[in-house]
């Protein structure tokens, strides 16, 4: 109905503008439109507003402008240049990027003349090739996009009353993949995209402000993959409305229309149909900023439908083409329909300047429908509120905080006559933190962190029903008792929860307690050498909570980590640095065997384990905009199992060592800048965990750009 | 001095929240248990953590995946995944993701009847790892049944564990392609990120 109504706008010769580029790509637009707040791009009269509100009226506008491709951004105050063409810049560059995983050369050459009336000409044509070291594949791509700006020129230079915008793109891309039985795929994609978009802003009607926008565009899409065919072409449309309108001191409202459709042709594995998008989006918001107060109340609703040819897919959405019935082609004509809605309040408070609440609450309700999938028809529902409280007292900062969620969902199979029943999700999580000086150069940080996170299921459709209780607390004193010398002691303990309800999944019921103690200092011998040890004991139990039920055979566990690190920085100059560490880790793990009468518990140990590591780095800055660096490291893993009265040990050694450099040049040639940006490795690497490819590799990112 | 009584009442009130948590994190009472408990292995080697994901997966147990994916969990899409679902931020994939993605999935009844593994290279001593660190290359295989529908995944993909605190965890987890269904060597299986896909949340 919404898009009707903004059609039958744009037939009536209403100048629109902007959101050209707010394409409907599958389900997905319907989501980004609920989820824009409708004022938030919405420029609003703020005579009667506050510094604060202006100031950050001012930075969203600043954001809006970036995103929608301001190259009419000049400075106002500059004298316009008022030939056609003029500052031709050409901008190539090339590069490659490479790692582990693969590597990566890319080339782009960019150009831009700026037009009579502040507009521009751009073009940008893009190559990449990717060659993937670990498997047999490589990805090639290229690009081009031509773009036309008007500009909003200031008078005479003016050339339209509205900013004008044409665009055509076309990407390429080949995608060739052998899978380790030796089997070649070929996926190849193919888009172009051309098409106008004329907008208007700042129309203003007494205290009324609007923006208007309006597009055209031309899509078409082709594709291969497993040697499917996927076709599509389709003609889009669209239209946007943005309102703002101060009502009183401090208070505003803001509105925003969307509309969009797209008509065309699809073509998927050999079948053919017509292909149609619609989709409208509705927002409301007010703004208000008094005496302490901000923030504001936004409604959104947006209408979503979708024909297309589509695979079958199964309840859960998922690509089934082996479950067909006889007969049934496994391409299917779907209609997808999707309604949301969503109202959001934000609120500020400030009290005394140093009294702060922050609140939040939202709720949220989709419905997405499918006539041919077996997913049927799906609901959604997301409640949230959030409440901040942050003060100080005194030599005290206090904060906390509180999060509820409360979700649901549902899904009535297709064919099927009742839901399968909702899915609840339950989240509750509250924070506390307190600062305080103790003494002079000493702070005492103490905070507490508590969350409970339930799945519960409607009508027990599942098994899915689970508590987990998290909770934390956390000590944290902090010195620099002398300006060379800062020391801190840390400690903690977490506890986590795991509860499952049904009888099914319940005997892994389990609790899990972590302490944790971590003393550590940094100490400046001198201006050039920094030493800093840490050292660190976790020890960590998990308890069965049905341990004692002979059918459950679960014993508690019991671990112990020791980790003591030392580093030491040593800059003989201010173009040298060396850094060694050393890291010493002990591991017990251990099985409860006994729990005398008093409670007492004796565990048995099961393996101890030792990992020492060293490393070494360097950085030697040989000249201006050239560094030299390299780093080592060894490491020596031993383990010893205890099986009853027996034990069998295992020792693994690994190491790795690279050399590499990092240039940041830059060449003034007659004003126009040639730069070169590149870091280089050589990694050799050793250990049961290498890999014929990461073995001996290189790591590179250069980037030569040439302006002009 | 009534400012100071003021701020002073409101930091009593906000001591009280975390007696108040108390209530706020009553947990249900569980049913007791009529089956044996998941024989989940210590978490003493990156092999153990693994074949406790199998564990997980096959008896729904999101507790179980939660208790073998590490808090710095990472998970980066196949080509395929990544194009069929361009919604999705998958740079974004972490351990809160995953465990959504987990709870979605598990919530569906869906019955994970089979899952192995197949080392691509043999001459990789991967279980064991070396100070705190493993990288495995493997190819998965498993099979789901949902609501009378059979689907199959096969996927190569790399993994990393890595050693925190006293447990070994599942830190990374690359899918690289998708891999040759073993029934019908012509066709081309997916690989989980199409599950994680379907069910991000």
């Amino acid at each position: 109905m919404l898009s009707s109504v903004l059609i039958m706008l744009l037939v009536a010769g209403v100048v629109l503008a902007q959101d050209g580029d707010r394409s409907t790509h599958g389900s997905s637009a319907a989501a980004d439109s609920s989820a824009t707040a409708p004022a938030d791009t919405t420029e609003i009269d703020t005579t009667n507003m506050t510094p604060a509100m202006r100031a950050n009226l001012a930075r969203l506008q600043a954001e809006r402008d970036s995103r929608d491709g301001a190259a009419v951004a000049e400075d106002a105050d500059a004298e316009p240049d008022n030939r056609i063409f003029h500052s031709c810049t050409n901008t190539p560059e090339v590069g490659t990027k490479a790692n582990v995983t693969k590597a990566n050369f890319f080339a782009r050459m960019g150009n831009e003349v700026k037009v009579y009336g502040g507009g521009s000409i751009s073009e940008a044509y893009n190559f990449s090739y990717d060659s993937y070291r670990r498997q047999d594949r490589t990805v090639e791509a290229r690009g081009a996009t031509v773009t036309y700006l008007s500009g909003e020129g200031a008078e005479p230079y003016k050339l339209l009353p509205v900013l004008l915008r044409l665009e055509a793109s076309t990407n390429w891309s080949e995608d060739i993949t052998v899978n380790s039985a030796g089997r070649r795929n070929t996926k190849q994609s193919e888009t172009r995209r051309a098409g106008v978009n004329a907008s208007r802003t700042n129309l203003r009607t007494g205290p009324v402000v609007q923006h208007l926008s309006a597009g055209w565009f031309y899509n078409s899409t082709a594709g291969v993959n497993l040697g499917e065919t996927n076709e599509r072409s389709d003609s889009e449309l669209n239209g946007a409305v943005r309102t703002g309108i101060p009502i009183a001191e401090g208070l505003s409202l803001a509105t925003r229309l969307y509309g969009t459709q797209r008509l065309g042709d699809n073509a998927l594995a050999g079948v053919d149909s017509k292909a149609e998008t619609t989709g409208d989006t509705l927002g409301v918001g007010g703004y208000y900023s008094r005496n302490g107060l901000s923030g504001k109340v936004v409604f959104t609703q947006s209408d979503f439908d979708r024909k297309f040819l589509d695979y079958r897919r199964n309840s859960n959405g998922l690509v089934d083409t082996t479950n067909i019935p006889e007969g049934a082609s496994k391409i299917v004509e779907e209609l997808e329909e999707k309604d949301a809605w969503e109202i959001a309040w934000e609120n500020k408070f400030v009290l005394l300047r140093r009294f702060h609440i922050d609140t939040k609450m939202s709720h949220k309700y989709d419905k997405q429908q499918y006539n041919q999938s077996q997913v049927g028809a799906k609901e959604r529902n997301n409640d949230l509120v959030t409440v901040g409280l942050s003060f100080s007292v005194g030599a005290d900062s206090l904060a906390f905080g509180y999060e509820y969620k409360w979700d649901w969902d549902d899904q009535t199979f297709l064919g099927a006559d009742d839901s399968r029943g909702r899915q609840y999700k339950k989240y509750r999580k509250v924070t506390a933190n307190w600062i305080r000086p103790i003494f002079a150069n000493t702070d005492l940080r103490c905070g507490y962190s508590g969350e409970l996170a339930q799945d519960i299921a409607e009508n027990e459709f599942n098994q899915n029903d689970r508590d987990r209780l998290t909770q934390d607390i956390d000590f944290e004193v902090t010195s620099n008792l002398t300006p060379t010398f800062y020391t801190s002691l840390r400690s903690g303990y977490l506890r986590k929860d795991d509860v499952a309800i049904r009888q099914t999944l319940s005997a892994n019921n389990n609790i899990k307690r972590t302490y944790e103690v971590a003393p550590q200092y940094r100490w400046d011998i001198s201006p050039r050498v920094q030493l800093q040890q840490t050292f660190r004991m976790y020890i960590q139990y998990q308890d069965y909570v049905y341990d004692a039920l002979e059918s459950v055979r679960k014993e508690d566990t019991f671990n112990k980590r020791g980790n003591l690190a030392t580093k030491v920085t040593y800059a003989p100059n201010d173009r040298l640095e060396i850094i060694v560490k050393h890291d010493l880790n002990k591991k017990y793990n251990g099985t409860l065997v006994s729990e005398d009468l008093a409670g007492r518990e004796s565990y048995s140990r099961d393996s101890n384990q030792t990992i020492n590591r060293i490393e070494f780095g360097l950085t030697w800055e040989v000249a201006e905009g050239l560094k030299l660096q390299t780093a080592s490291f060894r490491t020596e893993d031993e383990t010893v199992r205890f099986s009853g009265e027996s034990s069998s040990s295992s020792a693994n050694r690994s190491g790795e060592l690279w050399i590499g450099a990092v240039v940041d040049q830059s060449w003034d040639l007659g004003a126009e800048p040639l730069t070169f940006k590149g870091r280089l490795k050589r990694f050799l690497a050793y250990g049961p965990s290498v890999t014929d490819t990461s073995d001996d590799y290189w790591e590179a990112d250069l980037l030569l750009k040439w302006t002009f | 001095m009534t400012t100071t009584r003021i701020l002073l009442s409101l930091a009593l009130v906000a001591a009280l929240l975390p007696l108040l948590a108390g209530c706020l994190f009553d947990t249900r009472d569980p049913e007791p248990p009529q089956t044996a408990a998941i024989d989940y292995l210590p978490r003493s080697s990156p092999a153990n953590v693994w074949e406790n994901c199998r564990l997980a997966l096959t008896n729904r147990d999101s507790g179980g995946w939660d208790t073998a994916v590490s808090e710095n969990f990472e998970y980066v899409p196949d080509g395929d995944t990544e194009s069929s679902f361009g919604g999705i931020d998958w740079s974004g994939w972490n351990k809160e993701v995953e465990l959504a993605f987990a709870g979605n999935w598990f919530a569906t009844g869906a019955d994970i009847v089979s899952a192995s593994t197949q080392w691509v290279d043999d001459g990789i001593s991967t279980p064991g790892g070396s100070g705190g660190f493993a990288e495995w290359d493997l190819i998965y295989y498993f099979t789901v049944n949902s609501n009378g529908s059979t689907t199959r995944y096969r996927g190569r993909a790399i993994l990393q564990f890595e050693l925190e605190g006293s447990y070994w965890y599942l830190s990374y987890w690359r899918d690289e392609q998708g891999e040759q269904d073993p029934d019908n060597p012509s066709s081309t299986l997916a690989t989980m990120g199409a599950l994680r896909g379907t069910f991000s949340p």
